[in-house]
């Protein structure tokens, strides 16, 4: 893989440079690569200031222990979104140490937020929320502050690192990164490239083209449509851009959601649909007419993060799996399995070279231009979510 | 207990042999036999009901919840959306409700009444897909009803339809369902009421000169009205409830209240609002069944008269 266009650290230098910084002293002090990307992250009401500004500006460490050491029997519970982990890494894990791995999944942060946000929340020693989530966690008390001294922060690419919402890393670590995209047939299409592309698409051919599930993802339709930004604080304009939905979008959209419904298109129900990277890559690499792309003005960039539940009854057993995980080469392999990429340096010059349609993992660096994270701003996600559910109980 | 000697058996049972100590004993283990669902009902029914009655009026903040007095959750779940949600709702119940029952009525009748010696193997047709989780059979019609599916695929080659048939991802597919999945609900109830009728009221119907229909309508029904009753609640209540039916086989399009609920709970972390939602629908539930069974004993009060 010698694409220029790949090398991770250009491209999130690149972003450094030019995101609008929101907390700008703040930032200044934090000065930290991917941070800036970020910015959004925590950039909305109390949320991330909390969890951010209580630290000191030293940043993440940048050195951990160079072996994985290794916990002895027990048990570990992961709580993870599905089929996140390469089997033979958890045999390997429980071969070395004795313990048993148990791992039960989930299929949106809001449902993991609310278990964990609850009593049974307990049962859980490591999980795995999407950015905007962890400055929320952190400051409910649902997650705990990490010992450092055991992580191998040295394997981990410091871009991804200290972001805003978690500046030195006190609760977080970065697990992968993934983009929110589409993925569509172009010769019933013609080529898609922004927002605006994808709702003419839609219109034109209705009941062909899905729509994302619901909150912000789904609103983000309508924001890019009316040149809003989708982490936008003002409800106003989610209102208006629910209010566009409503009559322009939702009722001519074949469904909400579906990201992992690849039989749709495959089957011919529709013609286009909005997924996820690594599923989006599974479907290309089944059939080769189809197109990938990552919509301007404004797309979804995701970063999961492990974090350690406040009633964790296993954790001498998840620093142990994160220091043995965390290892490159296993990361590496990691993401050859799942192929999602993991926050290990330069991810994309590291996986085989037989990893098959790179450029739907490995954002380009043009791409990364226009890549958001979604923001959980608690006052106003309860609107947004019903704006969301408006929208999609308008399409019966 | 006092049921012991209350009935005959008791008092062979409390032969003199049977002193104080044994009576305390079989006293005790009835009462304890009696305790456990009651423990059971208290644990899993009244305390998160407790919870949701609590919850309703407390304020909430987003993923907490700070316990006290207001009305405002209410006030929401009654306000504009929520309530056209719910009118929605009642209006897909009660539209389910009557395809299920008119599907349903011929069915449990002929099970009941013309089936003959193959009644208890109808019977148990009806329940064999309880054996398997209601989610697999779902998703079973999805694959069904998919385009390019075999229904598809049947439809066209009948010649009843051509093309892609576009009922997945859309209410078609909702009805068919809901009701797929509440069918037996409807049936059993139905079933026992229609085998119930003494066949010489029919037969005596048929000598006085009433025609089949006439029979229907004046002998079998009334005599089927509480057992019709048992099916429509059983079959209403739980799909105004309804939120894994629409999610997985309509796209997810026009929201039902029950997945809104669901929403407040889990997308929007207010459980304040969720649990004043919640009751909204509990306590109209109740008033509709309240309403119905007044209604019942009004019919049958006139018809003692008649």
């Amino acid at each position: 893989m010698t694409n220029p266009d790949r090398q991770p650290r250009e491209r999130l230098d690149d972003l450094l440079a030019r995101r609008p910084v929101t907390r700008g002293g703040f930032l200044a002090g934090a000065g930290l690569g991917l941070a800036a990307f970020l910015a959004a992250c925590g950039g909305d009401s109390s949320s991330g200031g909390s969890a951010g500004s209580s630290s000191t500006a030293a940043g993440p460490p940048t050195t951990g222990p160079a072996e994985p050491f290794w916990s002895q029997g027990g048990e570990l519970n992961i709580y993870s979104w599905p089929d996140y982990f390469k089997p033979e890494h958890l045999k390997y894990w429980e071969k070395k140490t004795g313990g048993k791995i148990r791992v039960s999944s989930y299929e949106n942060n809001e449902a993991m937020f609310a278990k964990l946000n609850s009593a049974a929340g307990a049962q859980y020693d490591l999980a795995l929320p999407t950015t905007g989530w962890v400055p929320i966690m952190a400051e409910l008390g649902i997650i705990q502050e990490l010992d450092q001294s055991r992580i191998p922060f040295q394997h981990l690419d410091p871009e991804l690192l200290g972001q805003e919402f978690d500046p030195s890393n006190k609760y977080s670590i970065p697990k992968t990164f993934g983009t929110s995209c589409i993925v569509y047939r172009e010769e019933l299409t013609g080529p898609i490239e922004t927002w605006d592309d994808y709702i003419a698409v839609l219109q034109k051919n209705p009941g062909k083209v899905s729509i994302p599930e619901g909150g912000k993802g789904l609103l983000a339709v309508g924001m890019a449509h009316l040149g809003y930004k989708r982490n936008s604080t003002n409800i106003k304009e989610f209102e208006e851009a629910a209010d566009y939905l409503i009559k322009e979008v939702a009722p001519k959209a074949a469904k909400f959601g579906g990201t992992f419904d690849t039989d749709d298109i495959r089957s011919g129900k529709v013609i286009a649909m909005t997924t996820d990277s690594s599923v989006a890559r599974k479907m290309l690499i089944e059939d080769g007419e189809l197109s990938f792309g990552l919509l301007k003005p404004e797309s979804e960039i995701w970063v999961d993060n492990y974090v350690i539940p406040k009633g964790a009854k296993n954790v001498e057993q998840a620093y142990s799996f994160l220091s043995y995980l965390l290892q490159p080469d296993v990361q590496v392999e990691e993401t050859n399995f799942h192929g999602y990429a993991s926050a290990v340096v330069d991810i994309a010059d590291k996986v085989d070279k037989s990893f098959k349609h790179p450029e739907v993992v490995f954002p380009t660096k043009e791409q990364f231009e226009y890549l958001v994270p979604t923001t959980v701003d608690q006052e106003i996600e309860g609107k947004i979510q019903e704006l969301g559910e408006k929208v999609k109980a308008s399409a019966a | 207990m006092s049921t012991e000697v209350s009935t005959p058996a008791g008092r062979v049972l409390a032969r003199p042999a049977a002193g104080p100590l044994r009576r305390l004993v079989a006293g005790l283990a009835g009462r304890l036999v009696a305790a456990t669902p009651l423990t059971w009902l208290v644990l899993f029914f009244a305390v998160p009901l407790g919870y949701v009655v609590v919850f309703s009026f407390a304020y909430a903040t987003f993923g907490r919840v700070t316990l006290g007095f207001t009305l405002e959750n209410y006030q929401e779940a009654l306000s504009g959306f929520y309530v056209t949600i719910f009118a929605r709702t009642v209006r897909f119940a009660v539209q389910g409700t009557v395809l299920v029952m008119l599907i349903a009525m011929p069915v449990a009748y002929f099970a009941a009444r013309k089936a003959g010696r193959f009644k208890t193997f109808l019977l148990l047709l009806l329940m064999v897909p309880f054996w398997t989780s209601f989610l697999i059979r779902v998703l079973a019609w999805k694959t069904l009803l998919e385009v390019g599916g075999p229904v598809e695929d049947v439809l066209n080659g009948l010649h009843l339809h051509s093309g892609q048939l576009g009922w997945i991802d859309s209410p078609t597919a909702v009805f068919i369902g809901v009701v797929y999945a509440y069918l037996p609900m409807a049936v059993i109830p139905l079933f026992v009421a229609f085998e119930r009728i003494p066949a010489p009221m029919l037969e005596a119907s048929k000598d006085l000169g009433a025609s089949r229909w006439r029979t229907l309508w004046h002998v079998t029904l009334p005599q089927a009205r509480p057992g019709i009753g048992a099916a429509v609640l059983l079959v209403m209540i739980p799909m105004s409830g309804e939120l894994v039916v629409p999610a997985l086989l309509g796209g997810d399009r026009g929201v039902l209240y029950g997945s809104l609920i669901q929403g407040q709970f889990i997308q929007s972390a207010n459980q304040a609002l969720g649990s004043a939602m919640a009751m909204v629908l509990l306590v109209v539930v109740a008033l509709a069944i309240a309403v119905s069974s007044g209604v019942g004993r009004l019919l049958a009060r006139r018809e003692a008269r008649a």
